[in-house]
């Protein structure tokens, strides 16, 4: 059986700077899979690429049998692909309620919005309760709920999670990934970005480390907790550091 | 006489239209962050289109103006994609130059086709009257200051309230997210840029009985856009509103209190202009045009 989302030889980056190079990994239907890797090391790009915002320069990436690449932004939304951006990105001046029925722009979606809408607000009834107020003035928990609230709305069948965890105090982290746990109960893949590795190895059943712009390790969730090649990934930076000074 | 009441209903009056010029010019901004230096010839093609059609059919200024907007409305949309569209990602130089050089070609259209000469139209409310205790209000003022405020709460209407109004809202705060949302934004983007055109045009339709119609009016339109947005904060329509209520304002004062206080009124925008550039520089459009 082939993957929901397969990426091979994925390219990508920024002008003369290359990020990813030759990233390979899949998604099965109804997965929690995460990608683990240290700071600036290509997590958020892939994001991008997966989710139309950044080109990619090589590669591939089939979602569902069609060539993903090929689509711009709005039909990859409309197709089922949700990103939950990093930082969150809420429109601040606009209402929770108003964040959230942006979710469900796409035409595909807003046929479902009403139902979409109860289930987000049986999911976060903290998002009920302050339904008309301006979304910059929550907290960060807040936030975090409505990004994946608002990603929620748009009924997709693949959710991108970029750093749900983002500055959020312990308690507040895990509630949302609860949450997380409760939106892959309801068979919708998830591939989840994260720094916390404990978090996300907690909710996904396989992860992936990256590390130069490539997949290092793969593994499922019980061996990736021990492998020590994590531990390196993150703080392979310091190291090739320490050796450059060395040299 | 107590010329406080009369100053104040005449530069209500004028602040309601000026909110209509301004706003076009907010919304175009405010979603494509693209300054639209060609404003006033929409405004100054909206008078003609007005002109042309009373002194062709007798048709009333009023009732062609939906035609116009409409018109003017597609036309922004083809323009926004042939030209702006592909400078979008260029530097603010580049996007001044071209709208502004858009804004030539327009004036110099609109000098061949309708020659030099000031037009006016003249339907029969143009130039009326009533009193109303001491203060007399002009007709045509008061019906252009009601198109205006119907237009202007229309638009307030449909980005508060309809799918393409709250896309717009969402993309002008935070572009990223909107595309994450799966809205189309060279659509939304020509929508806005055409929504703006016609809002200029309305406004020219209502300066065409209001006063003398001439290809270089959009200049003088552009000023007075600028003064407001740098009054009032560019890019928030609020701020837009009351920064064309203070121009009002303040170009009436001038011109009752001032002697030949209605010249001097005029140089009003200038001035403004003028002081706020020199004494904060880095204002607010100097921050447009920086980002
Ligand atoms: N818009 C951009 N323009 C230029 N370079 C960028 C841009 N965004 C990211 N980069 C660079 O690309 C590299 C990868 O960044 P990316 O954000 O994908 O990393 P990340 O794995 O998500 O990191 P983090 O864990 O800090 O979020 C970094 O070196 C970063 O500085
Ligand atoms: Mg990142």
């Amino acid at each position: 059986m082939s993957a929901l989302l397969e990426v091979s030889n994925l390219h990508a980056g920024y002008g003369e700077s290359a990020v990813l190079q030759g990233l390979d990994f899949e998604l099965g239907q109804g997965e929690v899979v995460c990608l683990l890797g240290a700071n600036g090391v290509g997590k958020t790009t892939t994001m991008g690429v997966l989710s139309g915002l950044v080109p990619a320069s090589e590669g591939r990436v089939r979602y569902d049998g069609i060539d993903l690449l090929a689509l711009p932004t709005h039909e990859r939304v409309s197709s089922g692909l949700a990103l939950s951006p990093e930082g969150r990105k809420v429109f601040p001046n606009l209402t929770v309620e108003e964040n959230l029925y942006l979710g469900s722009f796409n035409r595909n979606a807003r046929a479902h919005r009403m139902r979409k809408l109860d289930e987000v607000y049986a999911l976060f009834p903290r998002l009920a309760e302050r339904r008309t107020q301006s979304s910059g003035l929550m907290s960060g928990g807040e936030q975090q709920m409505l990004a994946l609230g608002r990603a929620l709305m748009s009924n997709p069948r693949v959710l991108l999670l970029d750093e749900p965890s983002l500055g959020l105090a312990p308690l507040v982290v895990q509630s949302v990934f609860a949450a997380i746990r409760a939106i892959a109960a309801t068979n919708i893949s998830i591939l989840l970005v994260e720094q916390n590795t404990h978090a996300a190895l907690s909710v996904a059943s396989r992860g992936y480390v990256m590390a130069a712009g490539r997949i290092v390790l793969a593994g499922d969730a019980a061996t990736l907790r021990e492998a020590p090649e994590l531990r390196d990934a993150f703080i392979g930076k310091a190291q090739s550091k320490g050796k450059a000074l060395h040299a | 006489m107590d010329l406080i009441p009369q100053l104040i209903v005449d530069a209500l009056l004028l602040g309601g239209i000026y909110t209509l010029m301004v706003i076009g010019l907010a919304l175009s901004f405010g979603v494509t962050r693209v300054i639209n230096f060609a404003h006033g010839e929409a405004v100054m093609l909206g008078a003609y289109g007005a002109f042309t059609v009373f002194v062709a059919f007798g048709v009333d200024p009023l009732i062609a103006m939906p035609v116009l907007m409409v018109a003017g409305c597609v036309l922004g949309m083809v323009l926004f994609k042939v030209a702006i569209a592909p400078v979008l990602k260029a530097p603010h130089v580049n996007q001044i130059l071209l709208t502004f050089g858009i804004g030539l070609v327009l004036q110099n259209l609109a000098l061949v086709i309708w020659s030099p000469d000031g037009r006016s139209v003249v339907p029969s409310y143009a130039y009326s009257s009533f009193e109303f205790g001491d203060v007399v209000v002009s007709g045509g003022r008061l019906i252009g200051f009601g198109i205006a405020a119907v237009l202007v709460l229309a638009l307030f209407f449909w980005l508060k309230r309809t799918e393409f109004g709250r896309a717009t809202r969402a993309l002008a705060e935070q572009h990223d997210a909107a595309v994450l949302m799966g809205i189309n934004v060279n659509q939304m983007y020509a929508l806005a840029f055409g929504l703006s055109v016609a809002l200029g045009v309305a406004t020219g339709v209502i300066l065409s009985f209001l006063g003398a119609i001439t290809p270089f009016m959009g200049f003088h339109i552009l000023v007075k856009g600028f003064a407001i947005i740098v009054l009032g904060g560019l890019g928030s329509i609020v701020g837009a509103v009351l920064g064309a209520f203070l121009l009002a304002f303040a170009e009436t004062a001038v011109s009752y209190y001032v002697p030949n206080g209605t010249g001097w009124a005029e140089a009003v925008a200038f001035l403004t202009l003028f002081l706020v550039l020199v004494l904060r520089p880095r204002g607010i459009i100097g921050q447009a045009v920086a980002d």
